[in-house]
């Protein structure tokens, strides 16, 4: 009845005030991969959520296959043939793959009622005369006995059974996955595989249960480009095999590369479809942003020539005892912006956490203007001018009190300074709410954050976007002489994230050393003055500005030293 | 593998929860008032079936007994002794729960601040003045239920211990310690010297509360202690560093430690500050009574806890609270002392019926439930999908007959288990129902798949490859002729057939459309074999492994 695997019709789903998804019509055929384009906060996770069983839509109808169905949980979705590999991965990292598929394994429901309703079904009473009804009753009793017995027993066979896992398991994993085309060791645990080895074991997981409607959200968020590569391959197998494939994402080339047509979300709204042969970056951006936009990042070299941050040998130690980063080496100058390229987890949030004191130094000496500040008190660095914003992945995690509103987020670090007409702070117990509101009124205004009021909204309560616009705002405030920032734009709209890297490159030209680590390897080529990349806590190379491709950097970042890919003469000098 | 079952879920979900766009504060006051009348209406139809008037009972209570009472100053005075440590007490609870550190030691701080309190008193005797005998008695008390409380603090800050647990054990340290005094084995310091058995001893004259005499009615000075320290906790939350400091921690430590505070430092300023509070609380109650007793605290550690959380860790809220609880507690006792029907534990029943509904509250401020009355409408089932279905379940029924496996089960209620069969035998009984019916108005869908089925059921290799293609529009179904296999059988009409073949049919029609279009994957021969039932999953599997 219906050429499209999914349909989507006039779905809408709000969470409080905040509209996710407007009315939104989407269609998805077999054997064809549908990019799903939108900026962050434009509602395509909230739609696919739906599609998933995780949410319900406030109204509108989901139809697969052309059959109008409800899906409550992800167990009906998992019924229907829809798998979806989360942006971030629901796995047990201390299970090994063929136990997480076998997690979602069903066994027996235990209702014994529906048996009794068939065998009524099959002996009805109307229309026979009493006699016959009689012997009918009489057989549907010893029927419904029999089924009763059996059923026990066989339920008691199938408790046990299951009772003890299923060693075979490894061997059907294994088997499944290689019907499939992939590579998958099912013995292996989650916690010792590869982020990409992680997401291919998301993958069989969802075709083990049968899945053929695919929907991947933001799957090359956290690949390398060659693992993006093998991904993408995987996902024209699937196409030819014809399973219906949905990917979300916000990264334009992907979109092109892949896909066979491409629906944009902008503001919870579907702005329109078209197919990507008569697609370009262009009219893309233009239908993601709803206006035209100049993508231009500049980078203009300074002259300052002074090493605000100069770290040696630095070897940190993470909570769970293994070496996060060892014998880092590298300096910040000021003037520039030094980026930090790596893959989930190689250590750059610790480098940034010790350098603001928060995470204990084994050994190795971080100079800043000469004076080694590795182990000394968070507070002390803030005061030196060193500032750190840190956007986690749950954006809300270090950097801001999310039950706190916008102006006392603002005084975070500096309301210990407050002394009235005192003369020195530590005699005056208040806190200054007045200059905290103006400053946090003049850090709205620049950045246009959008938030009802300074003074009353809880932090939390903000889009993630402007949360991280008052976090950049805060610490620009103060004036450091060193910015380390992590992820600063993610989950930021385009105009938020440029708006960002304008920020920071007119902190560059103030003479402000930029420690920049990011996951968008194209911004920070175009960004950042030279590119560090860390592999499992160790430096494998710095290259320069525009010198370099993604490639190469992404062979750094899975651990070929800079000297196997460049040769030897070429290595931008790290002191 | 497992199988799409199609036919769940035809209905939209008869309940839904959904967030609620903010409430406005005022909405909010409201419905609190509102969920505290509720809650007493309800304590009213209690009170009424066992034959009190509740109108009566109430006004009685909520005047706490002063209306037509010669000594009503009297009442208001005994009020405020409940008050007084209720108040202070709520207030030291919410300063530590602000910080999310849940102090449930409420009690035994109590109690380590009375016996201080009370054994300063006892020792200094008479040698000081009253004011600064209750001044030495708030400071001591204070002092030893803050110690007492740090303790615990101690242990979390180094060792990460669990609050909870910790302080809610030393309650019962203090209790034995307090009932331990009160025994002839040790010291009879606090005992009385003139009596046999070992009885609580008086404190000294010069120790008991100062009062102010109004007239008749002698205002108890802790009152209005006990006021300045709301207005105190007041700005000392919100307007002073250490407050900020409190809120911060309370959010996250880790952005109080990235913010350079000392999370330490703050934790144990602020845990000796509550649990000084609840010791002076303590102190003055001590001085008020006159005497140490077992039942020195009156439950108010467990009491300021539903206290701090009415009203959400505000010390205004605090105040309004614990006013609504002492007049709840002390008014029942007066009420009960009329209506001898009603045992004075009428307060607690009252209290908790008001907790509830205020929770109860709390979540429909923030969600909105959506009833879908559709749930209760039948569906229209088109009437060529019953056709079929009917001919599909009778089919199936015949399958049965011949087979009764029994191992398939359904979790959905309306379809009927159906046993695994054959894929020969299941299609040949489609077929057999197709032809049977003879040219009906069935739309093109489902009766191109049932031939179509058919021809997968004989396995005929060009045939399946040709329907392979996984974008086949419905025109290519069309194209595979009915082939008629085997003789009819003879149907019967099950009665309750036509409420559930509709599910079935869809469930038989959409199984054939699946796996044909699954037909090049290496696993799409197998799902044929089962039919789609959730319970076919494992059974499935279970044959695989076999």
């Amino acid at each position: 009845m219906s050429e499209y695997a999914v349909q989507l019709k006039n779905i809408t789903k709000s969470f409080g005030s905040v509209v996710a998804n407007n009315r939104v019509d989407l269609n998805v055929r077999r054997g064809e991969i549908l990019a799903l384009l939108g900026e962050n906060g434009s509602g395509k996770t909230t739609l696919m959520n739906m599609l998933s069983g995780i949410y319900r839509p406030d109204k509108g109808q989901i139809f697969i296959d052309g059959i109008k169905m409800y899906i409550d949980s992800p167990e009906d979705a998992k019924k229907l043939g829809i798998g979806m590999i989360h942006q971030h991965f629901k796995l047990i990292e201390k299970f090994t793959a063929a136990d997480n598929i076998w997690m979602g394994i069903e066994n027996e429901p235990f209702l014994l009622k529906t048996k009794f309703s068939y065998v009524d079904s099959l002996y009805p009473c109307e229309g026979l005369d009493a006699s016959s009804c009689r012997v009918q009753r009489w057989t549907r009793f010893k029927i419904k006995t029999k089924l009763c017995l059996s059923a026990l027993n066989y339920k008691i066979v199938q408790f046990i059974r299951s009772a003890f896992l299923n060693a075979s398991r490894f061997d059907k994993v294994n088997k499944v996955a290689h019907d499939f085309g992939f590579e998958l060791d099912s013995r292996k645990r989650v916690c010792d595989m590869a982020v990409s080895e992680k997401q291919t074991l998301e993958i069989v997981k969802v075709l083990y249960y049968g899945a053929d409607i695919l929907i991947l959200d933001e799957p090359t968020a956290v690949l390398t480009a060659q693992e993006t590569q093998k991904l993408f391959s995987i996902l024209r197998k699937m196409k030819e095999k014809g399973c219906a494939i949905i990917i979300i994402t916000h990264k334009l080339n992907e979109v092109l590369e892949i896909s066979d047509r491409v629906t944009v979300l902008r503001k919870g709204e579907n702005v329109g479809t078209i197919d990507t042969k008569d697609a370009n970056e262009q009219i893309l951006t233009e239908m993601m942003v709803g206006e035209k936009v100049d993508l231009k990042i500049d980078c203009e070299k300074t002259d300052f020539d002074e090493t605000l941050l100069s770290v040696r040998g630095l070897t940190v130690v993470n909570s769970e005892g293994t070496n996060a980063i060892e014998d880092v080496n590298f300096d910040l100058r000021s003037g520039e912006i030094l980026g930090v390229a790596g893959i989930s987890g190689c250590g750059q949030k610790e480098l940034c956490e010790s350098i603001a004191g928060l995470l204990h130094v084994k050994s190795g000496e971080i100079l800043y203007s000469g004076e080694n500040i590795a182990g000394k008190q968070p507070l002390d660095i803030i005061n030196m001018g060193i500032s750190m914003s840190f956007i986690p992945e749950d954006r809300l995690g270090m950097g801001l009190a999310g039950s706190m509103n916008v102006a006392d987020n603002m005084i975070l670090k500096t309301y210990r300074n407050a002394k009235g007409k005192l003369p020195s702070p530590r005699l005056y117990p208040f806190v200054d709410r007045k200059s905290a509101r103006s400053l946090a009124e003049k850090v709205v205004k620049e950045l246009e954050v959008s938030t009802p009021d300074v003074d009353k909204t809880p932090v939390r309560r903000l889009s993630g976007g402007n949360v991280q616009k008052v976090l950049l705002g805060r610490e620009i405030e103060g004036n450091p002489r060193v910015i380390i920032t992590a992820y600063p734009v993610r989950g930021l709209d385009i105009n938020s994230s440029y708006c960002i890297y304008d920020i920071l490159s007119r902190e560059k030209k103030k003479g402000t050393g930029v420690l920049f680590v990011g996951e968008d390897l194209d911004v920070m080529l175009a960004l950042c003055d030279r590119i560090m990349v860390l592999c499992h806590g160790k430096v494998m190379g710095t290259v320069q500005h525009n010198q370099s491709t993604k490639e190469q950097l992404g062979l750094m970042m899975t651990g070929t030293p800079y000297s196997n890919i460049f040769g030897n003469g070429e290595e931008v000098s790290n002191g | 593998m497992a199988e799409k079952d199609l036919t769940q879920k035809k209905k939209a979900p008869l309940i839904r929860i959904s967030k609620r766009a903010s409430a406005n504060k005022w909405q909010s006051v409201g419905i609190y008032v509102g969920a505290i009348v509720f809650a007493l209406l309800i304590g009213a139809v209690l009170i009424a079936s066992v034959g009190v008037n509740p109108f009566s009972f109430y006004t009685k209570m909520l005047t706490i007994g002063t209306l037509g009472n010669k000594f009503a100053y009297k009442n208001v005075e005994n009020l405020i002794v409940v008050f007084v440590p209720l108040l202070l007490t709520s207030l030291g609870l919410s300063l530590s729960f602000k910080m999310r550190f849940w102090n449930i030691g409420g009690e035994g701080q109590f109690i380590v601040g009375a016996i201080t309190s009370a054994a300063i008193a006892i020792a200094m005797d008479d040698a000081l003045s009253p004011v600064l005998m209750i001044i030495l008695m708030a400071l001591g008390g204070g002092l030893a239920a803050g110690v007492y409380g740090l303790f615990t603090a101690v242990l979390k800050v180094k060792f990460g211990t669990n609050e909870t647990l910790m302080t809610l054990m030393l309650n019962y340290v203090a209790l034995y310690l307090l009932k331990y005094f009160q025994t002839k084995h040790g010291t009879d310091f606090f005992l009385n010297p003139t009596s046999e058995r070992p009885i609580f001893n008086l404190i000294p004259e010069n120790s008991w509360m100062i009062t102010i005499g109004i007239g008749k009615f002698s205002l108890n000075i802790s009152l209005i202690i006990a006021i300045l320290f709301t207005v105190f906790i007041y700005i000392y939350l919100s307007k002073t560093k250490h407050g900020y400091e409190i809120c911060v921690v309370g959010d996250s430590k880790r952005t109080a430690q990235y913010a350079g505070m000392n999370v330490g430092k703050v934790v144990l300023r602020t845990m000796f500050f509550s649990a000084f509070i609840i010791g002076m609380a303590s102190a003055f109650h001590v001085s008020t009574s006159h005497t140490l007793s077992e039942t020195i605290t009156n439950d108010v550690g467990w009491t300021g806890i539903v206290v701090a959380w009415l009203a959400r860790l505000n010390p205004i809220g605090v105040f309004i609270a614990s006013l609504l609880i002492s007049v709840l507690q002390f008014g029942c006792t007066q009420a009960c002392a009329t209506y001898t029907a009603i045992d004075s534990n009428i307060a607690d029943l009252l209290q908790g019926i008001i907790l509830f509904v205020v929770l109860a509250c709390d979540f429909f401020i923030r969600y909105k439930v959506n009833i879908d009355m559709n749930y209760f409408k039948r569906k229209k089932t088109p009437v060529a999908a019953t056709q079929t279905a009917t001919a599909g379940v009778s089919a199936a029924v015949e399958a049965a007959n011949e087979n009764p496996d029994l191992s398939q089960d359904s979790t959905d209620a309306s379809s009927q288990a159906i046993p695994a069969e054959s894929a020969d035998e299941r299609s040949v009984a489609k077929q057999d129902e197709a032809i049977a019916e003879g040219p009906s108005p069935l739309p093109s869908t489902e009766q191109n798949t049932i031939p179509e089925a058919a021809a997968e059921a004989d396995q005929t290799a060009p045939a399946t490859s040709a329907e392979a293609e996984p974008t086949v529009s419905e025109a290519t179904y069309s194209e595979q002729a009915q082939e008629p296999v085997g003789p009819a059988k003879p149907r019967k009409q099950s009665r309750s057939a036509s409420a559930t073949t509709k599910t079935k049919a869809e469930n038989k029609t959409t199984t054939s459309k699946k796996t044909s279009a699954n037909k090049s994957s290496s696993t799409g021969s197998r799902k044929t074999t089962t039919r789609k039932s959730s319970g076919s999953n494992t059974k499935k599997s279970d044959k695989e492994g076999k």
